[in-house]
């Protein structure tokens, strides 16, 4: 007798397929979430994807192979769901494969962390934020945090915009290497 | 002029799209609009089950119930305790609120699986009447596929008393507070740290059901609160050193193991083994099984009041780290 075998418990006691995919889904949803913003850049088109994938999931469930992990399989069919939206025409961007590809390998450590920290990921954002010198930091948060234009960045810190958007892409490069020094960004 | 070179390095794309969306989930509407969104898929999902269900006169066109796949390596670790489908069923019929439990059960197992690495501040209570100082300090723990689970436990405060446990690649180890370090079998850790409840932060769920089949009640499983809970409570004449009482807290959202308390009453009989034990071990040398960290001002291995692991991020050790020499 393997433990395989004494792991699998009666069919009387077994959870439905519907709680079991509930439940996978409630454990992935944050970094599914970030990885389709990361993705399509649009907050309407993302909670479109969003929820197409989570369907598709759903419907293909039966499929899944569930000593793999939910996380990347999720991944993929939000990729493919991202790529049939475009391709309907709800949206004429095409993201570059290689930056799918990078975005995988970044949302795999997000996941890693997301579970793992139980969603300190974004407390750690905020820690590397504060640890920004103070120009980037309040570039970054007029922009996140103000749900502000870069121009209005660019108006508040009395920048051009080309200086703005210049400082705004530095923040987030230090950001990416304080985040990737905590295990949260690959 | 090479058309690549205007081209962003996807790298740094990729980091500046995470980032933004990262932002994006820090918003304070995000918790509620995520639920919405979950919400909102798991109607349809539902109302769809039950169209293709009535469609189909009673043969589901849904996928089908699922059982683990990975092995549950740590069961065979103890020994073979027979099927804990057999467990799940007695523990989930012998309770009044059975279908919070089984709710509770389901999700907890299936939360587990998809987790590697845990760690948790750990506080030691010492027993009434033992002029102690608690002790605190972390665990972390880290799953690997088909392989023993590596293991560090550090008890930092008080700092004079500093002491270690873990399990790494070649074994079970503890480090004394004078820095010795003792070797043992990697079999033996689920009773030389923790007060044996190493395998509830592990796997919370098969653990509890293997105390049930070992003498303990499942007293209560409840989502009244925020927190869904198990305690379960020992029987009587069960081994003296387990804990009387172990109570699991699950998060809410995940089901993940949250709180785990292990409690032993505070009788005179106890308190008088803990005694006992301090006479005969205070060296604070070497041990036969040693059950509990210490907890007596002079080294008790006697059960402590109360164990409570807190859940707190994961440390992001690498497998060198559990090695008693970093």
């Amino acid at each position: 007798m393997n433990s395989d075998h004494l792991s699998e418990p009666a069919s009387g006691s077994h959870p439905s397929a519907t709680e079991v995919f509930e439940v996978l889904m409630r454990q992935n949803a944050g970094h599914l979430m970030a990885f389709i913003r990361a993705m399509v850049r649009n907050e309407s088109l993302a909670e479109d994807v969003f929820q197409e994938t989570l369907l598709v999931a759903w419907r293909r469930f039966d499929s899944f192979d569930r000593a793999r992990p939910f996380g990347p399989w999720l991944r993929g069919i939000a990729h493919l769901t991202a790529l049939a939206m475009f391709r309907k025409g709800k949206r004429e961007v095409v993201v570059d494969s290689k930056v799918v590809e990078a975005l995988e390998v970044r949302a795999e450590a997000l996941e890693r962390a997301w579970i793992g920290l139980e969603h300190n990921p974004l407390e750690t954002l905020q820690a590397c934020v504060e640890r920004l010198p103070e120009r980037y930091r309040d570039a970054v948060e007029i922009l996140y945090r103000g749900d502000r234009s870069v121009a209005e960045v660019a108006a508040a810190t009395e920048m051009g915009m080309e200086a703005a958007k210049k400082r705004l892409q530095r923040a987030r490069h230090l950001l990416a290497d304080c985040l990737r020094t905590k295990g949260v960004l690959a | 002029m090479n058309s690549n070179e205007s081209k962003p390095d996807p790298n740094r794309d990729a980091d500046e799209r995470m980032i933004e969306a990262m932002f994006r989930a820090t918003r304070t509407t995000e918790r509620l609009d995520e639920e919405r969104r979950i919400q909102s898929a798991m109607d349809v999902i539902r109302t769809s089950e039950t169209l293709e269900t009535s469609d189909r006169s009673g043969s589901s066109a849904t996928p089908g119930p699922l059982a683990s796949k990975r092995g549950r390596w740590w069961i065979a670790a103890l020994g073979g305790v027979g099927s804990v489908a057999a467990l799940v069923a007695i523990t989930i019929l012998a309770q009044p609120s059975e279908v919070r439990a089984e709710r509770i059960i389901a999700r907890a197992k299936i939360a587990a699986e998809n987790v590697d690495s845990r760690r948790f501040d750990v506080l030691i209570e010492a027993p009434s009447g033992f002029e102690a100082s608690d002790r605190e300090g972390w665990v972390e723990v880290r799953s690997r596929p088909e392989d023993h689970p590596l293991l560090r436990f550090e008890v930092q405060e008080p700092t004079e008393r500093a002491q270690a446990w873990g399990v790494d690649d070649q074994g079970g180890w503890e480090r004394n507070s004078q820095g010795l370090v003792n070797r043992f079998k990697r079999t033996e850790w689920g009773n030389r740290t923790l007060g044996g409840g190493l395998d509830l932060l592990l796997d919370a769920i098969p653990a509890m059901l293997l105390r049930v089949e070992k003498g303990y009640d499942l007293v209560a499983a409840t989502t009244r609160t925020m927190s869904p809970t198990l305690v379960a409570t020992k029987r009587v004449g069960v081994d003296e050193k387990s804990p009387d009482r172990i109570r699991v807290e699950f998060d809410a959202k995940t089901y993940e193991v949250s709180l785990l308390v292990l409690e032993w009453d505070q009788t005179i009989d106890r308190r008088r083994e803990a005694n006992h034990a301090a006479g005969a071990e205070g060296d604070g040398g070497r041990r036969s099984m040693t059950v509990f960290p210490p907890v007596g001002a002079d080294g008790a291995t006697g059960p402590p009041a109360r164990i409570t692991f807190t859940r707190r991020a994961t440390g992001n050790l690498e497998p060198m780290d559990f090695n008693p020499a970093s």
